[in-house]
């Protein structure tokens, strides 16, 4: 039976996605014109039921955020589709852009009504220039037709959307880094408060969404909200566009309803191991995820569920490694990452990471020591209650959890009782 | 005389980028990428800098602190194709090492560096969400993917003769 669904994605099979007149016969844009004859109390209150949480990682409540948004007074708000997708092993937000971009946008149209936002930027990542060219031709087409610009579908409301090209650096998915980019400076993350929802891009109060979060939001206010809402569980309803990856047979991008376990996701949905390989570990959420073992395959894949357990959705990455791969090099490659997108603002972030890697590869050449752990979580702690942003606090949960479900691998690298695990010269960046 | 015809056009092309963004610094980030995507050797050249510094009235530290902040960006002249290979989570597991060896070899270089004739640059990049056809290599707009030995040669071989064509 198939275990992925098809609510949100229903009508995905466009023969061309960058016809806004085969969206609007699939009944694209109905969402929006409803949604401006409804009081806005009750656009929060279908939000607020759905139970929507952010879908970049961070699952903060979206119809909180919405009615947080619309509280603000000021000329001018900002409403920001964040689709600076730079979690590694992730790319479902690539797959909406290419799937669905007038879904994206409506999403971000109704939010905009329901916050009273009169600009908005769809900030994509300058890894995706083709999608950047897609988007401001869905936003030209738009504005066309009457859903942007001026007097929108004639209730008095104004928006106008820009496409803003990020410049590579996986720190701009934070919100305050993501204004500082928009503004055209370099994107390290700003001192809060201000919140951005107080003073965000230049100065204005700012409302940033995930991609996947404001493609769901027309769902909701479709004849389809019944088949979303009634998915899932009593806490985590809906659906999760998720990316699966790594050593599995059918990589990909799939809809499915919370509450399948990861057994069945890598399994059935992601046609298992290859190769007639073992399952190692996996990855949830991006590089910053921690890694579980196979005691965790059992666990349902729901907000509540996954957290019992130590685990969290981020941004619906599910990255599998097959028993070919060694823990402690796979480890390495995160740090790696890591140190090259820490923005360098902040010392506990900037140098935290660099020792970690340091420490990494002694483990790889089999020169560790037992001080090397005291080291770890040394340092891993100073960067957890320290750190500037996000990236700093959370970063170090893959090598903590990996050293808890994996001690043993980094066991057999401590000294006198290791073989180097590679002949090859490792990169150490200092 | 060539070459100073050569450059008042890049010039030109240059202000005319910073004109359709209105010359706003708010924009500074996309007229960077813009311009560098013009110059052959996918860099910002100082003069270039310099020249976008007083055109937009800008100091040049703001330049600079755009330019060596964003990955995308680069002070140092580069190939004419840079090759970036994902040295992420999935294409690890999917062992890009292999990749990279392979590469190494056709291209008679290591990471990091320039072929002599300056036409490929080979580096390594973050996951650029082409996890899905892993192990994968971007060059420029183009993603590479579900890559093994065979389909590397093949690529490289033909931007060698997309390269000769250009020439001649």
């Amino acid at each position: 039976m198939e275990k992925s669904v098809k609510i949100v994605s229903k009508n995905f099979n466009y023969n061309n996605p960058e016809s806004l007149e085969e969206y609007i016969n699939s009944g694209g844009f109905k969402a929006l014109k409803k949604v401006v004859r409804m009081p806005k109390d009750e656009i929060f209150y279908v939000v607020n039921v759905s139970k929507l949480k952010g879908r970049g990682g961070a699952a903060y409540p979206t119809g909180r955020k919405l009615e947080q948004a619309a509280e603000e007074k000021a000329e001018s708000k900002v409403i920001v589709c964040n689709a600076d997708e730079g979690e590694p092993s992730t790319f479902k937000d690539r797959a909406l852009l290419e799937w669905a971009p007038f879904k994206v946008l409506e999403g971000m149209i109704i939010s905009a009504y329901a916050i009273g936002a009169d600009q908005g930027y769809i900030y994509i990542r300058e890894e995706y220039p083709k999608l950047q060219q897609r988007m401001r031709n869905a936003i030209d087409l738009a504005t066309k037709a009457g859903f942007l610009g001026e007097n929108i579908l004639e209730k008095g409301f104004n928006l106008k959307i820009k496409v803003v090209s990020g410049g590579g650096a996986y720190v701009c998915g934070e919100g305050s880094a993501l204004a500082e980019s928009i503004e055209g400076k370099s994107g390290r993350p700003r001192i809060k408060p201000p919140y951005i929802k107080q003073k965000g891009v230049f100065g204005l109060p700012t409302c940033i969404n995930n991609v996947e979060t404001l493609s769901i939001i027309p769902t909701l206010f479709s004849k389809d909200a019944d088949d979303y809402i009634t998915s899932g569980t009593v806490e985590s309803k809906g659906t999760k566009f998720i990316s699966i990856s790594g050593n599995v047979s059918k990589p990909g991008v799939y809809e499915i309803p919370f509450g399948l376990t990861l057994r069945e996701i890598i399994y059935d949905i992601g046609g298992g191991i290859p190769n007639n390989k073992k399952f190692k570990f996996m990855q949830l959420g991006g590089a910053s995820g921690p890694i579980a073992s196979e005691k965790s395959l059992d666990v349902k894949y729901t907000y509540e569920d996954l957290k019992e357990n130590g685990l969290s959705i981020g941004s619906g990455a599910i990255l599998v490694a097959d028993e070919t791969n060694n823990i402690v090099e796979y480890i390495k490659t995160v740090q790696n990452f890591f140190v090259h997108e820490s923005c360098g603002k902040c010392t506990p972030c900037r140098e935290g990471n660099k020792h970690l890697l340091i420490i990494l590869d002694r483990f790889i050449k089999g020169m560790a020591s037992e001080e090397d752990y005291d080291s770890i979580h040394r340092i891993t702690h100073a960067m957890r209650i320290s750190s500037f942003c996000g990236l700093g606090k959370s970063c170090t949960l893959p090598l903590i959890s990996a050293l808890k479900n994996f001690h043993q691998e980094f066991d057999e690298c401590v000294e006198a009782q290791a073989d180097p695990i590679t002949a090859k010269e490792s990169k150490v960046i200092v | 005389m060539a070459n100073i015809t050569l450059e008042n056009d890049l010039y030109l092309n240059v202000e005319s980028i910073m004109n359709m963004y209105k010359n706003s610094e708010n924009d500074l980030l996309a007229i960077l990428l813009e311009i560098q995507a013009i110059i052959p050797n996918h860099y910002i050249p100082t003069e270039v800098a310099k020249y976008v510094s007083e055109h937009l009235g800008i100091k040049l530290s703001r330049i600079y602190d755009v330019i060596t902040f964003y990955s995308a960006l680069s002070d140092k002249p580069r190939g004419q194709y840079v090759i970036q290979i994902c040295d992420s989570t999935a294409c690890k597991v999917n062992k890009y090492e292999t990749l990279k060896d392979v590469l190494e070899q056709q291209l008679d270089v290591k990471v990091g560096e320039t072929t002599d004739d300056g036409v490929f640059t080979l580096m390594y990049t973050p996951c650029f969400g082409a996890c899905d056809v892993s192990p994968a290599f971007r060059i420029g707009e183009n993603v590479y993917g579900k890559l093994n030995k065979k389909k590397v040669k093949d690529i490289i071989h033909n931007y060698r003769l997309h390269n000769l064509k250009e020439i001649l």
